[in-house]
This record gives C-alpha cells, structure tokens and sequence, in this order.
C-alpha cells in the first residue's frame, strides 16, 4: 500500500509535444484516483511517468514519500493493465500470472498457491491451461488483471482497461473492479476517457485538458461545481448547458440566454453574495440537463429541435425563442421525464431550478 | 473462366519450378552415373536420368578428399557463424530498436552502411589485419568477420520495431529487466525471424569460398567449397566425383531449410494483443 504524488511535473517528448504541464496532483493510501479527459490530454503519459516507462522531464513522482525518477519499472512495485491488455502470447493463463511472481524469485509452491488464490478471485481457475489466443475479449482483461494483482503490488495502474470490451462487459467489469479495488485496497490510478466510468469509480477523480490539471475532487463535487466551464461539460452525458448570463442592476433582473429566463437579482445575491462584483458585465452561467423541468418556474418559451427518447426520460434540445436573433446562443438540452409533449419544431413552455445555476466569468472560470 | 485461369497458373509455376529444378536433377543423376557415361551424355537431355546406377562417384570423393573432415569444418565453422551471430546480432537489433543510448542513430546509420559493401572490397585490408594478428590457418579466422552482420541485424531490427511495445513495457513493469525481457519476452516470440536470419546466414556462408582461399593454406581448417576446387584442379578431370560431391554439400541446407521450414513461412508471430 502507498501513496503516491506528482510534483510539478512536466513533459515533453523528443518531438517537442508538452503533455503534461506542471500537474500536482496526489493520490491517497487506497484511493482510487481516476484520470479523465478527452484523447490526447495526457493521461497515459502521466501512468507511463508514474511506472517508469518513460522519463520525466521536470519534477519529481513520489512514490510513499520517496521520489522514484531515477529507479527502473521493475524497482518500483507497481502493476500496469494496458488497454490492448498485453498478454504474453507464447505462455498460458497460468505463465502469465506467474511470470511477476518469478520475477520476485518466489519459491514454486508459493507461486503456485498466489496464482491459484487470483485465479480464483477473478473467475480465471477453469482457464489456467489455455492460451490468450484462445481466450474472450473479456477473459483476457481478467487475465490482464490478476496478472497485475498477483504480487500484490504498491500501486495499481490501469489504461482505459475496458475500452475493447462490448457495453455489457464494460459495465459488469466496472462493477468487478470497483468491488475488487475496495476489497483489496490497493491505491490505484485508473486511467479513461468515458465520463460515466469516472463517475462511478472514482474516489476522486482528476479531469485533464491539454496536459493541464484542470479540478480534482470527488465526483458529485465536480459534477455539482465545476471549477470551470470545461470540467463543466466534460462531464455529464450530455454536458452542461453553458449560456450566457446578465446581472441587469437598472432592472434588477438576472437575464439568461440573452432574454430567455429572468430571474430576480435579489435572490440571487441573497445565495451568492460574491456576484455583486459582476453587475453588468458579460457572463457565462451552466446548468446541468436534469436542472430543466416543464413544473416549475421561472419558465420560458422555447422552441424544439430534437427529442431524443430513452425509455425512462428524454433528452429534450431546444433553442429559446426569445433569443436575439445572432446571438450564437447555442442549442440547450434538457433531461425531462414523464409524459411527452413536445413537437419537433413546436415550442413548449421550460422552466428552471435557480439553485442550481453555476456562474463563469469571460474565461470560463467559475465564480459561483 | 476461373478454371482456365487457375490452369495457366498453375502451368507457369510448373514450369518455372521444372526449370529450377533441372540442373538439380542433373547433379543427382550424374552423381550416380560411372564416370565415362557423364560425359557421352554431357549435354545431351537424356544426361536427366542415369544410365546406370553406380556409388562409384561417392566412393571415389572418399577416396580422394578427407570429405568428413572438411565437412566437420564447414559445418563448425557455419554453426559458430549462425549460432554465435543469432545472439550477437538479435541483441544489437533489439538495442537499436528499443533501447535509449547516446549515439543510436548515428551507429545505426553506420550498420546501415556497411550493408553496401561487399567482402570482395575489404578482403585484402582484412586480409592484412589478420595476418598481422597471426590468424591465419585457424577456424577462428573464418567465423569472427561473419559473426556480426549489418543485414542480420537490420532484419532483427525491423522485426522488433513492429513488435507491440506493450508486451515488452508490460514485462519490464512486472519485474523484468532489459535482458530477461529479452529472451523471456521477446525471443519466443520472434522465431520467424532467428529462423529466417539463421537460414539466410547459413545459405550465404556455407558456399564461402575467397575468404577461406585467402587464410587458410592446409587441408586442417578448410571448409567444403575448397575441397570441390581440388576435383577440378587434379586431373583427371571427374565429373561424377564432382556431381557427388556436389550433391553432398548441398544435402545439409537442404535439410536445414526442411527442418526450419514451419517457422520460416509463418514470418509473422501471434501476438496476444486483441481487439
Ligand atoms: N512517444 C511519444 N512521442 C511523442 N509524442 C507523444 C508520445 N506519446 C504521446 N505523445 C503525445 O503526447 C500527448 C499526450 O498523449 P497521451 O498518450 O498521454 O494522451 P491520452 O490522454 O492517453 O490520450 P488517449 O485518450 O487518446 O489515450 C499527445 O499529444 C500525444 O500525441
Ligand atoms: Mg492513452
């Protein structure tokens, strides 16, 4: 068990790529840290600084307090499950798992007792003989596992582990892994694109872009405040609406989406004092899908675009029909439930939760 | 219409394989027909199949030359080339292709460079280094040059650059270091390609013929392709012998390309990487 840190780390490749620019970033005893964001944003080369597997530029990874820059991949007791999961062809299941214990010059009883036990563990004992030529999609990512589970090591790396598999299996072995992680309590740095992943298995998770760090926390944090307006629609499915917001002080008014809702800047300020500072100037204001409802107040008239249905709710873009016309207000979307009414290309009456409006400033960082 | 195209093809494979073949067929039956027969049917097509069946040809290379001997040289001399230059130059292809040190490409650059010349070129300098050294009349003499091979080793590289790195990266992480990664990781899975290199290396050396003439003066150390000169040289002039001695040498790369055959044509590895 470890903890492990990054300190002002930055990368550049040989090419001059920067993918990663001074992240700190700190991972717990047992956490489970998920690293998020969009392709290219640096993720892997953060896991690959942390195992050694290629060197950090500048700054310093720790590993239980120790800095590690200098040590090779097999002094650092991490494991590693890579996307394309990189089993060892020419050895079966058994070789496999076996192969990191004979590293640690384990006797052979030994071995074959922990090969046994994370066999078992991950439901692998029936195909220990078999090749992973021979082996699912989904059994060679539970070889890929118990492969790095098997010595127990300090810190647990995985690479969009379960990018190859169909829906179904990716969901099923979320749940397994959130389970096993738990029970083992290994500190671990599960890497991933997929928002919903990062959601439901971190203990915190860290959204990157461009190879900065742009908020790290526990999930419904960042979901609920995002530090900025990125975080913001990265996560979700959809993302939050981000519109443009206006602290009216003649009419005392706040407008959003250029006259689509009003509401009283009174009880605005009364929630959030600090937006005093920013009557009258441009604003950027998110609100999450689910935020939207046809019950409630303050409503306005907007008008459909596409009704996307999904069984138990629908997901509901609209344009408001109050919009200036040019004012590049973009499409919003709502997440409604029960009976539907609206029409493509008809207008309906939606209102929205106030509470739960977040404030950016020009940059797109949050205010409120 | 596919039929017919199928026929034609098959047709010209035919006959181009006849082709090949035939100067084979020549040297067995010739090797097998008494001495005067070679040469009434030299030249002729009827020279395809013997006239009658003798060993007297395989008897008399016995006679003549210590073949055993020669071929023990030839086959010590060819083994130590292949053996020792599968090792050296797999780890020399693998460390151009994978591993990180001062001055790669430009020594790469340089292997890529020695590719182009031929021994005929530097022959007589290494010839005169040699000498100076002492080594003239041994078995060492013959194999150190070819034990390093800029074409061995940029066949190894190529083949290594187009392995999955994660293999390799996943080995290294689980406890590995850079040489059991090498022969626990990579190794089984680049038999094509020690297969193809130890083939092509064999084939290549086994011929040897100006080298050895160079440095080498008694029968002690001589490899194969020496000895057929002496037939040629000591009249009379047999042809049968020849023939015989001829399809003696040939009969090991024979077998040894039979014997690697099931790796040499796969060429491509298995690799457990899905999706
Ligand atoms: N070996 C390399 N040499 C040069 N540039 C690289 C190398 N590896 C990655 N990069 C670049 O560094 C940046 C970050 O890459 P990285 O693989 O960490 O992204 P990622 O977040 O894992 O993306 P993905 O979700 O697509 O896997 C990218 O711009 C990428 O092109
Ligand atoms: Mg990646």
């Amino acid at each position: 068990m470890a903890s492990v840190e990054y300190r002002h780390i930055s990368k550049v490749y040989t090419d001059d790529t920067r993918a990663l620019e001074d992240l700190n970033l700190q991972v717990e005893d047992g956490e489970m840290m998920v690293l998020v964001g969009p392709s290219g944003c640096g993720k892997s080369t953060a896991l690959r600084l942390l195992a050694g597997l290629d060197p950090v530029t500048e700054g310093q990874v720790l590993i239980d307090g120790k800095p590690v820059n200098e040590s090779p991949p097999q002094h650092r007791d991490i494991a590693m499950v890579f996307q394309n999961y990189a089993l060892y062809p020419h050895m079966t299941v058994r070789d496999n798992l076996e192969f990191p214990l004979r590293m640690m010059k384990l006797s052979r009883m030994e071995r074959t007792k922990q090969v046994e036990e994370t066999a078992y563990l991950l439901g692998l004992s029936e195909l220990l003989q078999r090749r992973p030529k021979e082996l699912s999609g989904g059994q060679c990512q539970r070889v890929a596992m118990g492969r790095a589970l098997v010595r127990k090591p300090k810190v647990f790396l995985m690479d969009e582990p379960l990018s190859n598999l169909d829906a179904k299996l990716r969901i099923q072995i979320r749940a397994e892994i959130a389970a096993l992680q738990k029970r083992l309590g290994v500190t671990t740095l599960y890497v991933t694109h997929d928002q919903v992943e990062a959601m439901t298995l971190g203990d915190r998770i860290a959204v990157l872009n461009g190879g900065r760090l742009q908020q790290v926390g526990r999930p419904q944090e960042l979901y609920d405040k995002p530090d900025n307006t990125f975080v913001a629609s990265f996560l979700g499915n959809p993302g939050m609406n981000i519109f443009s917001a206006r602290l009216n002080s003649e009419a005392a008014i706040v407008d959003l989406a250029d006259g689509g809702w009003q509401i009283p800047l009174e009880s605005l300020l009364a929630q959030k004092p600090q937006m005093k500072q920013y009557l009258d100037r441009p604003l950027m204001a998110g609100l999450r899908p689910e935020a939207f409802s046809t019950q409630i107040t303050p409503s306005a008239e907007v008008v459909v675009e596409a009704v996307e249905p999904l069984g138990h709710e629908r997901l509901v873009y609209f344009t408001p029909s109050d919009t200036m016309s040019g004012s590049g207000q973009e499409t919003l979307v709502a997440r409604l439930t029960g009976l539907p009414r609206e029409r493509v290309g008809e207008s309906f009456r939606v209102g929205l939760d106030p509470t739960r409006l977040c404030f950016f400033n020009k940059e797109g960082e949050v205010i409120a | 219409m596919g039929y017919v195209k199928a026929f034609l093809i098959y047709l010209s494979l035919l006959l181009i394989g006849l082709l090949f073949i035939t100067p084979i067929v020549f040297m067995i039956s010739g090797s097998l027909t008494p001495d005067a027969g070679v040469f009434a049917q030299a030249g002729g097509w009827d020279a395809l199949w013997s006239a009658g069946v003798s060993l007297d040809n395989y008897r008399d290379v016995f006679a003549r030359v210590d073949f055993m001997g020669y071929l023990f040289n030839s086959l010590f001399i060819n083994g130590m080339i292949v053996g020792v230059g599968l090792l050296v130059n797999s780890l020399a292809g693998y460390a151009f292709a994978r591993l990180q040190w001062y001055g790669r490409n430009l020594l790469f650059k340089l292997v890529l460079a020695v590719l182009i010349i031929p021994l005929e070129a530097i022959a007589v300098p290494l010839f005169y280094m040699v000498s100076l050294f002492g080594w003239r009349d041994t078995y060492w003499v013959q194999i150190l040059p070819f034990i390093a091979n800029a074409f061995s080793i940029y066949l190894f590289y190529t083949f290594f650059i187009g392995m999955p790195r994660e293999m390799e990266e996943a080995a290294r992480i689980d406890g590995a270091g850079v040489l059991r990664t090498f022969y626990c990781i990579i190794v089984p899975n680049a038999k094509p390609v020690f297969a193809s290199v130890a083939v092509l290396t064999f084939l290549t050396q086994w011929g040897a013929f100006l080298w050895p003439l160079m440095v080498t003066s008694g029968e002690d150390v001589r490899p194969l392709p020496l000895a057929i000169a002496t037939f040629y040289s000591l009249p009379p002039l047999q042809w049968g012998d020849i023939f015989a001695f001829g399809v003696m040498m040939v009969t090991p790369i024979l077998v040894l390309f039979l014997l690697f055959q099931p790796w040499f044509v796969r060429g491509v590895v298995t690799s457990g990487i899905k999706g």
